[in-house]
């Protein structure tokens, strides 16, 4: 930090400055003099603003041109992303609809004190851009065209307006990863990784075509796996996205053919994939450190070897990592297969949730990047499950669904549980307790959850060069709704979070 | 207890007043720390411009609460806002790097979620936007003014002239 020896004000300030909360003053004449605010340095700005969240720089960013600047800056962005809690995005999750609406569920907990007769709307924060723009242009063009036709409704109703009908097959994207404040998305049907977002700011940039590749190995394929994955290298400011096709062959040969993609240039390099990695069924890719983790399952979801895939970024190699022996080492056959095992980032924090044994979910976190000794347990949320009674709970609870860490242990823990009705448990044992809240929408669906640090970082200044177009979704897809778009999501909380009712909620009794 | 006056470091602020502040307090103050080891012999009076006899006072009070580890009971809640930007400045004067976080986090909150006519009025700031431009920047992030904790614009309607 400067020190400031200019523009001190002179003593007789603090008797002549008014008292008056807000009060407006003309600045420019007293410029030496009087030391509101309007006078700070920028670099006294940013200090402020960077202590703000995220909804409150945006509307920052509307109050000036100088404050527009500051704020889009590119380091001011970086510095506001560490600080940043980690909030999830919502996403409806009905495979009949195109769901193209997230929603930022931050997760402060006074926010989920609604009381239990109220609901509190979410806001939806993006719209993910339409996989085929071209064809929506199309229409678009048809609806200028002709002022005053029809476009019929996906529920065949007739009427003027600019509902379009979407095919989920078509027009759906898939979610890979989020990845330093961007999400990749994909084709669901094979994975192929199509477009890099960033839900805040509204950019996205369409991925460059898949050029051919040559096909290796011609022996006859009895299994093939894609994963793609988005991944960001701190050195060299790059994200990279990485695509895999790996294909085990009849004569027990394995083939990969492995491509990346520098975001900002336009097409993908092949890369040679070492040969002497096998490579199992592949999940939760995680970003790290530089490098793509993935939690391998040898022979399946149900099969008993785990591990953890290690891809990194500069090197664009496969290493060798290691795991947690005790939550991938001996497990109990459990003839259900409910492997539940789930991996994230948290703050820098490779960390992995094992909810296998629902009686015992547990939160395991790499303290030290690359040292397998310093897996730690971080805590076992054994008391909270227990707590729900049930003789047997296998029978109420098939499993708690997924568990996401908020909080580093050190700033007291917490961890957000999620049950697949839409139950969502907020657990911050030190500060809150529990928190209980439902999530509803229009309609009864799942919702997709996709943990996610918003972030102001500009595509603009990640897409170095003009090979690739930034576009914006407000621009082009502004004007169009999907029936998907009337749909509400809400909070409530049905019940106040003490832990009987929480008992109650959960624990079914077998007589009736 | 016996304290030598090498332990104490005398600052006097601009309204005259001397404070006697541990060595330890004094180095926090990154600016009097600098002062004390570029001066060649002792000092015995270090003058802190823009510092305020009632700024010291809040000081010593942060120092003690964060010294008995309760540095997060310190509150500015009963500053209005001018004294409390004098206060940020001063902090910012003396390069005091733990009270000034606390202290531009406190005008954070003070600004959190509060409409952009009132955060211009805070700051003494004039839109320079023409009508189109910031029309424009609102719809790009339209999600923020979204929200029932958020305050609704009073001046909106005069954008659109």
């Amino acid at each position: 930090m400067k020190r400031k020896k200019d523009s001190i004000p002179s003593p007789r300030v603090s008797q002549r400055c008014n008292k008056a909360k807000g009060k407006v003053v003309d600045e420019t004449q007293n410029h030496q003099l009087c030391p509101y605010f309007a006078n700070i340095p920028s670099h006294l700005t940013v200090q402020i603003l960077l202590q703000l969240p995220i909804k409150s720089l945006l509307i920052c960013r509307c109050v000036c041109k100088m404050w527009k600047t500051l704020i889009s800056e590119p380091h001011f962005a970086k510095s506001h992303f560490q600080k940043t809690p980690v909030s999830l995005m919502i996403r409806t999750n009905d495979h009949r609809r195109v769901s193209s609406t997230l929603y930022l569920l931050e997760c402060e907990p006074e926010k989920f004190e609604i009381g239990s007769d109220n609901h509190v709307k979410l806001e939806p924060i993006f719209k993910l851009p339409l996989r085929d723009a071209n064809s929506f242009g199309e229409k678009r063009n048809q609806i200028k065209n002709k002022s005053k036709c029809p476009l019929l409704s996906k529920n065949n109703l007739c009427r003027e307006s600019l509902y379009i009908a979407s095919k989920p097959d078509l027009d759906k994207f898939g979610i890979v990863n989020s990845c330093n404040g961007l999400l990749c998305l994909c084709d669901p049907s094979n994975g192929n990784p199509l477009v890099i977002c960033n839900p805040v700011t509204g950019e996205f940039i369409r991925l460059p075509e898949t050029t051919t590749t040559p096909t290796l190995n011609t022996t006859r394929v009895t299994r093939q796996q894609r994963q793609t994955a988005l991944g960001f290298l701190p050195k060299t400011n790059e994200y990279k996205v990485i695509k895999m096709l790996i294909s085990n062959h009849v004569n027990d040969c394995e083939s990969v053919i492995l491509e990346i993609n520098t975001l900002g240039t336009p097409s993908w390099r092949n890369v040679e994939a070492d040969s002497q990695v096998s490579i199992p069924l592949l999940k939760y890719p995680t970003c790290v450190n530089g490098a793509l983790h993935w939690i391998g399952f040898e022979g399946g979801f149900a099969g008993r070897q785990r591990s953890i895939l290690c891809f990194c970024l500069e090197s664009e190699r496969f290493q060798s990592f290691p795991s947690p022996p005790q939550v991938f080492g001996n497990h109990n056959n459990r003839t259900r297969g409910n492997t539940k095992i789930t991996m994230g980032e948290l703050k820098g924090f490779l960390y992995i949730c094992d909810s296998t044994f629902f009686t015992d979910v547990t939160m395991w976190v790499m303290n030290e990047y690359g040292n397998g000794e310093s897996w730690t347990k971080l805590y076992n949320i054994d008391p909270l499950v227990s707590s729900f009674g049930s003789p047997d709970p296998s029978r109420y609870l098939s499993h708690y669904g997924l568990c996401f860490p908020i909080k580093h242990f050190e700033e007291g823990a917490a961890v957000l549980l999620y049950h697949p009705c839409n139950w969502f448990i907020y657990y911050e044992p030190e500060k809150y307790g529990f928190k209980v809240f439902q999530i509803h929408g229009s309609a009864p669906n799942f919702v997709e959850i996709i943990p996610h640090i918003p972030s102001l970082i500009s595509l603009k200044h990640v897409v170095k060069g003009d090979n690739i177009e930034v576009q914006n979704i407000h621009s082009r897809c502004a004007k169009f709704k999907l029936h998907e778009e009337n749909e509400a999501l809400s909070l409530s909380q049905p019940i106040d979070g003490d832990l009987e009712s929480l008992r109650s909620l959960f624990y079914y009794d077998s007589n009736t | 207890m016996a304290s030598s006056s090498s332990n104490l470091i005398s600052l006097k602020t601009s309204d005259g007043t001397v404070f006697k502040v541990e060595r330890a307090l004094a180095k926090t103050m990154k600016t009097v720390q600098a002062i004390i080891e570029e001066a060649d012999a002792n000092i015995y009076m270090i003058p802190i411009h823009n510092v305020f006899s009632h700024h010291m006072d809040m000081i010593i009070d942060y120092y003690k609460l964060s010294v008995a580890g309760k540095s997060k009971e310190f509150s500015v809640e009963k500053l209005d806002n001018d004294e409390l930007k004098d206060f940020l400045l001063a902090v910012h004067y003396l390069n005091m790097e733990d009270l000034f976080e606390v202290l531009t986090q406190a005008v954070a909150d003070r600004l959190e979620k509060k409409s952009v006519g009132y955060v211009r009025k805070y700051f003494g700031i004039e839109n320079d936007f023409t009508p189109e431009e910031y029309a424009a920047i609102r719809k790009k992030n339209d999600w923020a003014f979204k929200g029932d904790d958020i305050e609704p614009e009073e001046d909106e309607e005069k954008q659109e002239e």
